[in-house]
């Protein structure tokens, strides 16, 4: 029995200290699913805590059958899409660029070369990235945040989504191409 | 490569999912192709740009807020770990229901059989029957639906038995003496539970037992009287415990409920069998 395995008996068993340890790796990438998903950090904090109540409070239906990690994923993104279906009516647009405690990013764009695959970079910041993501689709928006930004493997997305592989690549396909659409339409724009 | 099967792979390529043949002749093709080539370009650089993305770190109280939530959570789970022990004695009960109906079929566990004979004379009386048990045993025939909640100053102090009688009676004349048994039966607060001409159930209440069987000896002859008796003081004190147990789980729970209604009506069966002892009356033809 692994250290993982270990744990999840003590979780089964309500020890909380062993949960979270067992959880302690996957926390920062939970949240920052739920940040790009949700787009605000009060949002993002309940529905990924949420998520992990879940995690625990069904600790006992785990099975083995999947990685335990690929488990929590998929907790949290139907945490979050479903929050997301509940919440339809908020249109999700961000008009700042995300805050954090420490105060707002600015993704800074090293400009050290000057040929064409550099341009598109430059003239985009971390602003019109999330912009352009909060308007894709929540299942594009979704993907691209496994995908690009999280950079989960085509199989571990086709897990925690439940889908078939080629769905998943089709799926970021068509995701990245609309979201080349709506950045150049930005770009255009500035 | 033609540019609409350049489009399908652009995805792919960045991902390294291309096949080796395609993968060639896809970087033939940006090679050749001005379009093209822009469109995989912006592509890649979306896609650095995503990768490249920061992660925020957790807010600074997330995990002091979180594990409050988690304690919650937990109190929660321990009580259904603990319902989940109490539930193996459930299938401890499940033996008793049915060695309760084998009781019926006098094969039952714990009796201690006490037969009486008595011929042509007044029955004796038998002491153990008359536990006071008026005082403290409900009205249990009332089907009023309770509330799930346990009487819990109900004190079991006494014995509770279960007394089962069997009285073989000589008639000149079944059909009189059935309607007879029948009247002294009901006029007693009993009932009839079956009546099949030479044969009756009949269900008396503990306390009018033995003026029924002497009111019985009036009008015909008892040939034989044979009484049984079943201890269930062990099993009665243990479906009461229980269901105290399960009354203190206060979590709203399906499960929890119907495992409480089925403990109290396996209690009100009890209680029925001990209020109302069967008394089985055959009746032969005098020779």
């Amino acid at each position: 029995m692994n250290n993982e395995e270990i744990l999840i008996k003590k979780c089964k068993k309500g020890d909380l200290d062993a949960f979270e340890t067992l959880i302690k790796n996957h926390q920062k990438r939970a949240y920052n699913i739920a940040l790009k998903m949700l787009k605000n950090p009060e949002d993002a904090m309940d529905i990924s805590q949420e998520a992990f109540i879940k995690v625990f409070k069904y600790i006992d239906s785990y099975n083995n059958k999947s990685s335990f990690s690929t488990w929590i994923y998929r907790i949290v993104i139907n945490t979050c899409l479903d929050y997301i279906k509940k919440n339809k009516n908020n249109v999700l647009y961000l008009d700042e660029p995300i805050n954090t405690d420490d105060g707002s990013i600015k993704r800074e764009i090293t400009d050290n070369k000057n040929n064409p695959e550099k341009i598109l970079e430059k003239k985009i910041n971390n602003e019109d990235i999330n912009k352009a993501i909060s308007m894709l689709k929540v299942k594009h928006r979704m993907i691209i945040i496994l995908r690009d930004i999280q950079g989960f493997s085509y199989e571990e997305i086709s897990k925690m989504l439940n889908l078939p592989l080629g769905t998943v690549k089709s799926r970021v396909k068509r995701a990245r191409e609309n979201l080349r659409k709506i950045i150049l339409e930005k770009v255009e724009q500035n | 490569m033609n540019c609409a099967r350049f489009n399908e792979c652009i995805s792919l390529y960045i991902d390294n999912e291309l096949e080796t043949s395609e993968k060639i002749k896809f970087e033939e093709h940006i090679r050749e192709c001005k379009n093209c080539r822009k469109k995989y370009n912006e592509m890649l650089s979306i896609t650095k740009i995503l990768n490249n993305e920061m992660e925020v770190d957790l807010p600074k109280n997330y995990n002091k807020i979180l594990r409050k939530k988690l304690e919650e959570v937990n109190i929660t789970k321990k009580r259904k770990i603990k319902l989940r022990k109490l539930t193996s004695v459930a299938a401890v009960f499940i033996v008793l229901i049915t060695s309760i109906a084998i009781l019926y079929e006098n094969l039952g566990l714990n009796k201690r059989e006490i037969a009486l004979e008595s011929k042509n004379t007044q029955p004796k009386i038998e002491e153990f029957a008359l536990m006071e048990s008026d005082s403290n045993a409900e009205e249990v025939l009332d089907d009023s639906v309770k509330d799930l909640e346990v009487k819990t100053n109900r004190t079991i102090n006494n014995e509770k038995l279960v007394i089962n009688k069997t009285l073989h009676l000589e008639t000149e004349d079944i059909n009189k003496t059935n309607e007879k048994i029948v009247d002294i039966v009901l006029k007693s607060n009993g009932f009839i539970e079956e009546n099949k001409q030479n044969y009756i159930i009949a269900r008396v209440k503990l306390s009018n037992l033995n003026e029924v069987i002497e009111n019985v000896s009036n009008i015909t002859i008892i040939k034989e009287h044979t009484t049984k008796s079943y201890d269930i003081t062990n099993e009665y004190k243990d479906a009461n415990n229980y269901l105290i147990e399960l009354s203190e789980t206060y979590e709203k729970e399906e499960s929890i409920d119907k495992e409480s209604r089925i403990f109290k009506d396996l209690l009100k069966k009890y209680d029925q069998m001990i209020e109302y002892p069967t008394i089985e009356f055959y009746l032969e033809i005098k020779k």
